[in-house]
């Protein structure tokens, strides 16, 4: 998992946090989901990626903070947790960052925010880069909360 | 050849099954002529693919097999509980080879040759003729014939009487072809011998009338000679002399006259003709005889193969272009309404029509019969029953019945899951079921059928049954339910699929696995299937699967609820009533109407998903069958019958199986896919639990 | 003009092989699955060699031989059959209902076009 080259940062609530680049599929403009009635409050709903019907998850929502309606800049990352169409997910940020090369970076394992406890396990590091934390996601802890 | 491997392995495995399927059959009736030829045949083709495809071990091994079976057809072997055990075990050993390939390591071999000295048991000691083993010798066959033959040293001389049968030309010989044969194998003289020959008016194109001599000096063996002719045996008569040494064809002051002569006087020159040419040396006659009886003829199989393989991968890229026609044709349908143009519209229908008949087509296609499984599950039954030493009988009804190939494919283990508890759990000891008075042979029962747009399959056992109190007790040991709940016969039994609950007592050998019924239940899930139970104590257990037929492509009726629009299978639906035809009864507690007579619980969808109540006058009641009963699921707007793409909605909407998927509309919108029955399931728990 | 060639045979793996080998060497080639599924390339079009297995469902090697001896088109043209050993009864049986040749399994290409290079030039 950690010999992945390169990460893809992203911002939420004026916090950075990224996913490896090898598990992103798409980056998909926002458009309104589908909303799917009795799913978790954090899933907005699906939507049509490429003929896949993937549910959408507000990154907002899922760590506590308040959702955001007008973000000029909010996209949908779509990622594919296990590589499977099954395990296809897209989470709506504030605004698609930066594409780092992680050779020149040691990721120390503290991660300084706080949030939900079930979801902080799934924040697995912190990148250091320039002027930015960057909070490292790992996507297998958090499919398992969203999946529960 | 390496690409044709890929190929012969499928086909072998299908022959495999094929040999499985036959030896079923050949245990209930061990003297069918026509059963041991269809086992014969597929061995055969095993063996011979097996040589060909590199499969050399493979070959050697099933030859042996196959030796069984010839000594049986030509009755010199009876068929019995043992060969066909033998036989089954070495079609799984079939199955590793085709998996390894050559063997290569010490192990497997010696396994190979233990398998083989087993099988060679059978074979009678002294008929050397048919039955030895010949371990390698049909592998080798095409590798040797050309290379190892030694060559004869220096040129020979040899004399050679061909003289064809009339009817040569019948068979398709030219005999011109043999005769170029014959002269390319070295340096050569051929005398043409015409005189019989009919004037141009008798002429008979088809009789042949001419026959050769020829003196051929060459390097080649004897046999190489012979072999020209190996196709025109039985229709020529060739003798092949031997001539002395020297350079007879070379020679210009005597065998030019000889041949004249022979020619003039229409006889063949004789051997001792040729003796002027040398010092007499013994004559060695090497004509050969060969003589072989008629035997009387082989049926041909019967199984009948009147299709065309194609790969999955490529059924699955025809469904998924069908599936955006689908959807495509649902946009055009959309646009030729609003253009108003009524040519447009009209295409737009016939398009329609065409691309419905074409989704049935491809959806037909993907359909799978049963029966290719079943073969497992006999298997299964019968390993049970040697190793419990129990007796029991699997029997199929409707097994030819058809489904999506991706539901069978995720149907094969939980039915051999059910199987197995069935047998492990359910079929008592033969003792023990004669003192109930039982047959001691206990009957496994698979029964497949159509019901509307869904396969129902029922596995039913004549065993001892489940007992819904050991079970409610059990049930409540482990919390999954409250000691005072008040539960239904039916429910109690249909606790074994919740998760936590395994019968057995401890994990057996065969059951094992580790695998419970709630395994089950999710896996007959994830193909939208729905599982349940019925027993009664020592009379046996049912458990019914009832699958739909297919995941990819529906009927559905575009609905909305609030303002989101959701689908809901038509197949689902009994009956469409509009809630002015019911009578609404307000007392009790669930909500409920009657119509025609009969109470009806009706759910209403949007209180439901959205905790708001529809307001009733505008909305539409849509009937559907839930067990025996009807229910009634109100929606607030109607809007019309569409095909639908079910995509699903992924491992992270699984949960939620009440919405198993979604549809892009023609609009490009997405639409929710409803099953019916979930999603009263769904209630009941929800009603059952806020009634606690 | 290239050759045409009608293979007939149940195992789809030696159909390939034949087939594979038979058009590598520019023949043209028709696919039989067994005896009643080549009788319908029998119509009277030219077919320089039919090369037929014998163990067959349906319809058989040699009913296919005899019926193919049977129509005025095809009386006279070579028929190979495929044969697993060299089982000589069959063999016999075989060239009685009008069988040109044989060849026998396992082949090699090399093995199989030496054969038809027997029959037909």
């Amino acid at each position: 998992m950690e010999d992945a080259a390169s990460i893809t940062s992203f911002k939420v609530a004026g916090e950075f946090f990224c996913f490896e680049t090898t598990k992103i599929r798409h980056i998909l403009e926002m458009t309104a989901p589908t909303p799917v009635p009795l799913s978790k409050d954090y899933i907005l709903g699906v939507v049509n990626n490429h003929g896949n019907m993937t549910p959408v998850v507000d990154f907002r929502k899922i760590i506590g903070v308040s959702a955001e309606e007008n973000l000029p800049e909010a996209s949908i990352v779509v990622v594919a947790v296990d590589d499977s169409n099954e395990s296809l997910i897209g989470f709506k940020v504030d605004e698609v960052d930066e594409v780092f090369a992680t050779d020149n970076y040691n990721m120390s394992p503290e991660v300084v925010f706080e949030i939900d406890k079930t979801v902080q396990k799934a924040l697995c590091g912190t990148y250091h880069i320039g002027e930015k934390f960057i909070y490292k996601v790992n996507l297998e802890e958090l499919a398992k909360v969203i999946e529960q | 050849m390496d690409r044709f491997q890929a190929k012969f392995v499928e086909e072998a495995l299908d022959n495999v099954s094929s040999i499985e399927e036959a030896l079923f059959e050949l245990e209930k009736d061990p003297e069918n002529k026509e059963i041991i030829e269809r086992l014969f045949r597929s061995m055969h083709t095993i063996k011979g693919g097996g040589a060909m495809f590199g499969f050399n071990d493979l070959s050697t091994f099933t030859h042996n097999l196959e030796t069984i079976y010839d000594l049986i057809r030509t009755d010199k072997l009876k068929v019995d509980k043992d060969i066909i055990s033998l036989t089954f075990e070495s079609l799984d050993y079939i199955k590793q080879l085709l998996d390894l390939g050559e063997l290569t390591n010490e192990e497997d071999i010696a396994r190979q040759n233990d398998y083989i000295a087993r099988i060679q048991k059978y074979f009678p000691e002294d008929d050397g003729t048919s039955s030895r083993p010949r371990p390698k010798l049909v592998a080798a066959t095409a590798a040797t014939t050309q290379a190892e033959q030694p060559k004869a040293a220096g040129a020979k001389n040899y004399l050679i009487d061909f003289t064809p049968f009339e009817s040569l030309l019948n068979n398709g010989t030219n005999p011109l072809f043999i005769l170029d044969d014959l002269t390319a194998l070295g340096k050569s003289k051929t005398i043409a011998f015409c005189d019989d020959i009919k004037p141009f008016a008798k002429f008979e194109p088809l009789v042949i009338r001419i026959k050769w001599q020829v003196i051929l000096s060459t390097e080649q063996d004897v046999n190489d000679i012979k072999d020209v002719f190996i196709f025109v045996e039985d229709e020529c008569k060739v003798d092949i002399l031997e001539l002395p040494d020297g350079d007879i064809i070379g020679n210009t002051d005597k065998l030019p006259k000889m041949i004249d002569d022979a020619k003039a006087s229409y006889k063949f020159l004789e051997q001792k003709d040729f003796e002027v040419f040398k010092t007499a040396q013994p004559a060695a006659d090497v004509k050969k005889a060969a003589k072989a009886d008629a035997a009387k003829a082989q049926p041909g199989g019967e199984t009948k193969i009147s299709s065309m393989r194609v790969s999955s991968a490529k059924i699955d890229e025809l469904v998924n272009a069908v599936s955006e026609l689908v959807t495509m044709q649902a946009q055009l349908n959309l646009f030729a309404v609003k253009s108003n143009d009524p040519a447009l519209q009209a295409l737009a229908e016939q398009m329609e029509k065409i691309t419905r008949q074409l989704r049935e087509n491809s959806f037909e296609i993907s359909l799978i019969p049963l029966q290719g499984e079943l073969v497992r599950f006999q298997r299964l039954v019968r390993d049970l029953c040697n190793k419990l030493n129990k007796q029991m009988e699997f029997v199929v009804e409707g097994g030819d019945i058809e489904l999506d190939k991706n539901i069978i494919e995720h149907l094969t283990d939980p039915l051999l899951h059910i199987i197995r508890n069935s047998g492990d759990h359910g079929i008592e000891m033969p003792e023990e079921r004669i003192k109930k008075g039982k047959n001691p042979k206990g009957t496994i029962l698979l029964k497949a059928y159509y019901s509307g747009s869904s396969v129902i399959i029922k596995i039913s056992d004549d065993g001892k049954g489940m007992d819904p109190e050991k079970i409610l007790k059990k049930a409540i040991e482990k919390g999954l339910v409250d000691s005072g709940a008040n539960m239904t016969k039916n429910e109690i039994l249909n606790l074994v699929f919740a998760s936590g609950f395994s019968t057995a007592e401890k994990v057996s050998d065969v059951s094992g696995r580790g695998v419970g019924m709630d395994v089950v239940k999710s896996k007959i899930a994830e193909i939208r299937g729905e599982v349940s139970i019925d027993s009664i104590v020592d009379q046996g257990t049912v458990i019914t699967l009832e699958l739909p037929l297919t995941l990819s492509i529906i009927d559905g009726l575009l609905t909305k609820v609030k303002d989101e629009q959701f689908v809901v299978p038509l197949s689902n639906i009994e009956k469409i009533v509009s809630p002015q035809d019911v009578v609404f009864n307000s007392n009790g507690t669930g909500s409920l109407f009657t119509y025609r007579d009969e109470q009806i619980m009706y759910i209403d969808i949007c209180d439901m998903f959205y905790s708001q109540k529809s307001d009733m006058d505008k909305s539409k009641i849509l009937l559907v069958k839930q067990g025996e009963k009807h229910v009634g699921l109100v929606v607030n707007q109607i809007v019309g019958e569409y095909q639908i793409v079910v995509k699903p909605l992924g491992r992270f909407l699984r949960k939620l199986d009440m919405i198993p998927g979604a549809s892009v509309m023609g609009d490009g919108s997405l639409s929710l896919i409803i099953d019916t029955t979930r999603l009263i399931n769904f209630y009941n728990q929800k009603r059952y639990k806020n009634q606690k | 003009m290239a050759k045409t060639v009608l293979i007939v045979d149940d195992s789809e793996s030696i159909r390939e092989v034949v087939n594979f080998t038979l058009q590598n060497e520019g023949y043209e080639v028709l696919v039989g699955v067994d005896g009643e599924d080549a009788l319908k390339f029998l119509d009277g079009r030219n077919i320089d060699i039919v090369i037929t297995d014998l163990h067959m469902p349906n319809l058989d090697g040699l009913g296919l031989i005899r019926k193919i001896r049977e129509m005025d088109a095809y009386k006279h043209i070579p028929i190979l059959f495929l044969t697993t050993e060299s089982q000589t009864e069959k063999k016999m049986e075989a060239k009685e209902a009008g069988a040109t040749g044989w060849i026998i399994k396992p082949f090699v290409p090399a093995k199989l076009l030496s054969a038809i290079s027997r029959v037909i030039r």
